[in-house]
């Protein structure tokens, strides 16, 4: 058996069932009704421990053990979506997680005593301090007190087993010749059938069981041997062993197995028929069975046998998701670059045929389109492989909340929203380091105490929202608080000292909150334990950009504060315009364009130093593109005027100056930071149909830079200063 | 031919142990993800051996145990319920649900062939 492998699935289904456990606990923070997720958090853990144990994982074992005993008092009490207790348990769960990862990685244990005391007190009155419960078979109850038969050939311990089987054995798929085939391994049996019970053929029920057989066992294995065998059939039937064994109580004429075996299948003498009518109605599925009273015989039915899993019965039966695969992401990646091949080759051939035969509606004109419309689609295919919602990560910080508040006394809850949007993994594992600092600075910073809330007239309990959404071929991500907003004054007091800005400077509202993204900028007072890790926002800042995204943030004093995070769907193609300015052919993401002008030369004016153009009435910043760049000087300009608006992830807008279009197409975007480095104004590069390699337009930076903004300023603003 | 064995499971992890111990003992192996899913694949196969977990969402092993018993193709098969629960309690509820035994977790491949080796004697 290949361990290792499922050692692996062990680890992975543990982090499915963590996210279970985390999206639990969260269903029940607003919802405490929600009893099922109680549930689905025991068997989750319960899972875990389990798994674990096939593994010899001791530590995971006994701690997620403690956890389980815990939930199991509370999913067994009238109300356990309310239980007090419920968030000791998810600190513990916490620290399982811990425990796991240090499994996993074989790094060190993390110590647990701490928890299990807690949670030894917290349940001490509903667990009995027992021990581990044995995971060896409890000892049954049976009194097999041995007896070494003096004078008995075989030396050994002779045990009697008598069974009146009852139908409820017969339907639970036990049986007496396998019984007895099992016992038989042990020692030397021998066995007596007792058909005396069986009624004429008139009054034979065959719903009824009516032999009763008597097992006489020799055996020199040890007495739970014996037991473990008969253990399953206690209580289904009368069976009396004894270990005594009275002189000639076993006669010689006892059948042995054989011929017992024998009978069976073919029944014994006159009662032929009434056996077969018994084997033909244990044969018969469901209802005849079922609806008829079980055999006198029977042991009284415990209640809670009666109606098992009352809790499901309500479920429909249509709870099935469609089947999925794991597939590790490498593979998904190779796939992903094959396919980025197959696109730039693609792009290739159609540039060598256009070339030679202009025909568009030659044959292998049309094959070659027909082609570009599968590569399309095979594209969107492999990149919905990588997508994955953001749950998972969105679902980790819950534990950062609970974690942060714990640290600082203040009080919050986590809040998602779209937590099912998708996007590229990449782009999921990229999110997770961003967005755990931005909400520990959100309760660190933002949310106040509980006392200052009070005061304020808020509710105790603060609410961090984290949502997602599509919107505009990117993945908007926000972590907005309700606590008390930036301290203006004192970002702008703070940023004057640092020399991050120049005194008495004048700055927008959101120029102002933007200052905390500065580097070296920290606004805390004193650095807390917390956020205070050596790292400020700009480090947030610039992970997300090295993502492709973009952070922007918006506060409102004394009503919380809301960062906004924007990130391309995937990281690996793009759609996007081809534009020709001196000789030279870039990329413009299509993302960032709103529409495209051909205008003559001499609509574009000069204000102030600053090309503009009238586009329905609104001015609107030029940049010329070529100029920009370097590849022509700054009065240089094309006759006729190619112009792209396009517009910024914070919202500013320009025209960029180009020579001409060539349509647009999906590029594979290449890393130029990965291959050679950091080119302002440029955001990756790609392979054209020609072989040639065109750079991608940065149009955030270039209209960051060019307009001399910091984010998040509005395209009115940039039309103001335009015309000032 | 060998014997078909039904695996019900919701840990990935035990379902992979049970099988790769189950098909090195030469069975045919058939899992599924709990209750439900075990209904469903009893459809497609006769399982001489059914194993069942007890803690399962969608239809837990009583009550999966319950429909197998109570009108399924497999009505008569014997039913070994996997468990890390060693409680009689639980046990005797199995066993009224209609198992035919138990294998008590932590998961051995020694235990579970002995278990099933005993039910197909």
């Amino acid at each position: 058996m290949d361990l290792d492998s499922i050692k692996v699935t062990f680890f992975q289904e543990c982090a499915d069932q963590l996210a279970e456990v985390e999206q639990g606990f969260m269903t029940l923070q607003s919802d405490p009704e929600e009893v099922d997720c109680v549930h689905a958090i025991f068997r989750a853990i319960h899972s875990i421990k389990g798994g674990a144990g096939a593994f010899g994982f001791t530590e995971l074992v006994e701690f997620a053990h403690k956890v389980e005993n815990g939930l199991d008092v509370i999913r067994n009490e009238a109300d356990p979506g309310r239980d007090p207790r419920l968030d000791l348990v998810a600190s513990a769960c916490d620290l399982l997680s811990d425990v796991i990862a240090a499994t996993r990685d074989g790094g060190e244990i993390p110590d647990t005593s701490e928890f299990v005391t807690k949670l030894s007190e917290a349940f001490a009155g509903d667990i009995s301090d027992e021990p581990e419960p044995e995971i060896e078979f409890d000892a049954v109850p049976i009194d097999l007190a041995p007896l070494a038969l003096e004078e008995a050939e075989p030396a050994g311990t002779t045990h009697i087993i008598t069974i009146k089987p009852t139908l409820a054995f017969y339907q639970r798929g036990n049986d007496v010749q396998k019984l007895a085939r099992n016992l038989a391994d042990l020692g030397e049996l021998s066995v007596e059938t007792d058909s005396a019970n069986l009624p004429n053929l008139s009054t034979f029920d065959s719903a009824k069981s009516y032999l009763s057989f008597t097992l006489r066992l020799v055996t020199e294995s040890p007495d739970d041997e014996v037991t473990d065998i008969v253990e399953w059939c206690e209580g289904d039937c009368e069976i009396t062993h004894s270990t005594d064994a009275p002189e000639g109580s076993a006669p010689d004429d006892m059948p042995d197995l054989d011929n017992l075996l024998a009978g069976f299948e073919t029944a014994e003498g006159e009662d032929d028929e009434a056996e077969s009518a018994v084997e033909a109605a244990l044969e018969l599925p469901g209802e005849p069975l079922a609806a008829i009273e079980p055999a006198t015989e029977t042991p009284p039915v415990p209640a809670a046998a009666k109606d098992p899993a009352p809790a499901q019965k309500d479920k429909p039966a249509t709870l099935k998701t469609s089947p999925t695969i794991r597939v590790e992401s490498d593979r998904v990646d190779r796939l992903i670059n094959l396919m980025g091949e197959a696109v730039i080759s693609q792009a290739m051939l159609a540039q060598s045929l256009s070339t030679e035969m202009d025909n568009r509606d030659s044959p292998s004109q049309n094959m070659l389109r027909e082609i570009e419309r599968l590569m399309r689609e095979i594209q969107e295919s492999v990149m919905a492989i990588r997508a994955q919602p953001v749950k998972p990560v969105f679902m980790r910080m819950s534990r950062i909340v609970r974690e942060a508040c714990s640290g600082t006394g203040k009080k919050a809850v986590l809040a998602l929203e779209g937590e099912n949007t998708e996007v590229d993994t990449t782009v999921i594992e990229g999110l997770s380091d961003p967005l755990t600092h931005m909400i520990r600075n959100a309760i660190d910073h933002g949310i106040e105490t509980p006392e200052d809330r009070r005061a304020k007239g808020k509710d105790e309990q603060g609410t961090i929202k984290l949502s997602a959404c599509h919107q505009s071929g990117r993945i908007v991500v926000s972590v907005e608080d309700d606590g008390a907003g930036l301290n203006r004054e004192r970002l702008v007091q703070k940023a004057t000292e640092k020399g991050i800005i120049e005194p008495g400077a004048e700055l927008s509202e959101s120029e102002i909150d933007n200052l905390i993204f500065a580097p070296g900028f920290s606004t805390a007072e004193q650095l807390t334990d917390l956020s205070g890790r050596g790292v400020g926002m700009d480090v947030v800042r610039q992970s997300i950009q090295a993502l492709g995204g973009r952070v922007s943030i918006s506060s409102n004093p004394g009503h919380g504060t809301q960062i906004r995070l924007s990130l391309p769907l995937t990281l690996a193609i793009l759609d996007g315009m081809v534009v020709r300015a001196a000789d030279e052919i870039f990329i413009v993401p299509l993302s960032c364009v709103l529409e495209t002008l051909s205008v003559a030369r001499d609509s574009i004016h000069d204000i102030g130093g600053q090309p503009v153009v009238k586009v329905r009435d609104t001015l609107v910043p030029v940049i010329n593109i070529a100029a920009r760049l370097g590849f022509r000087t700054m009065d240089e300009m094309p006759e006729k005027a190619t112009l792209l608006i396009v517009e910024s992830q914070s919202g500013a807008s320009a025209a960029l100056l180009v020579d001409q279009f060539d349509g647009q197409q999906q590029f594979v975007i290449k890393s130029l930071e990965a291959n050679f480095g950091r080119v302002s104004d440029v955001s990756a590069a790609t392979i054209l149909g020609t072989g040639r390699i065109a750079l991608i337009l940065d149009v955030d930076e270039i209209l960051e830079t060019a307009l001399g903004l910091r984010q998040n300023n509005s395209s009115l603003l940039v039309t103001e200063r335009a015309v000032a | 031919m060998s014997h078909t064995i039904l695996a019900v499971d919701d840990s990935r992890t035990i379902r992979q142990l049970v099988e790769a111990c189950l098909k090195g003992a030469g069975f045919n192996v058939v899992t599924a993800e709990d209750g439900q899913d075990g209904l469903a694949k009893l459809e497609g196969c006769q399982p001489d051996v059914i194993i069942t977990d007890i803690n399962m969402p969608n239809l837990d092993g009583y009550g999966f145990i319950s429909a197998v018993r109570g009108g399924s193709n497999s009505a008569a098969a014997p039913i070994l319920v996997l468990t890390t629960e060693s409680s009689q309690e639980k046990k005797v509820r199995a066993r009224d649900a209609g198992a035919t035994g138990w294998i008590v977790k932590p998961f051995s491949p020694d235990k579970l062939l002995a278990a099933i080796n005993r039910v197909l004697a």
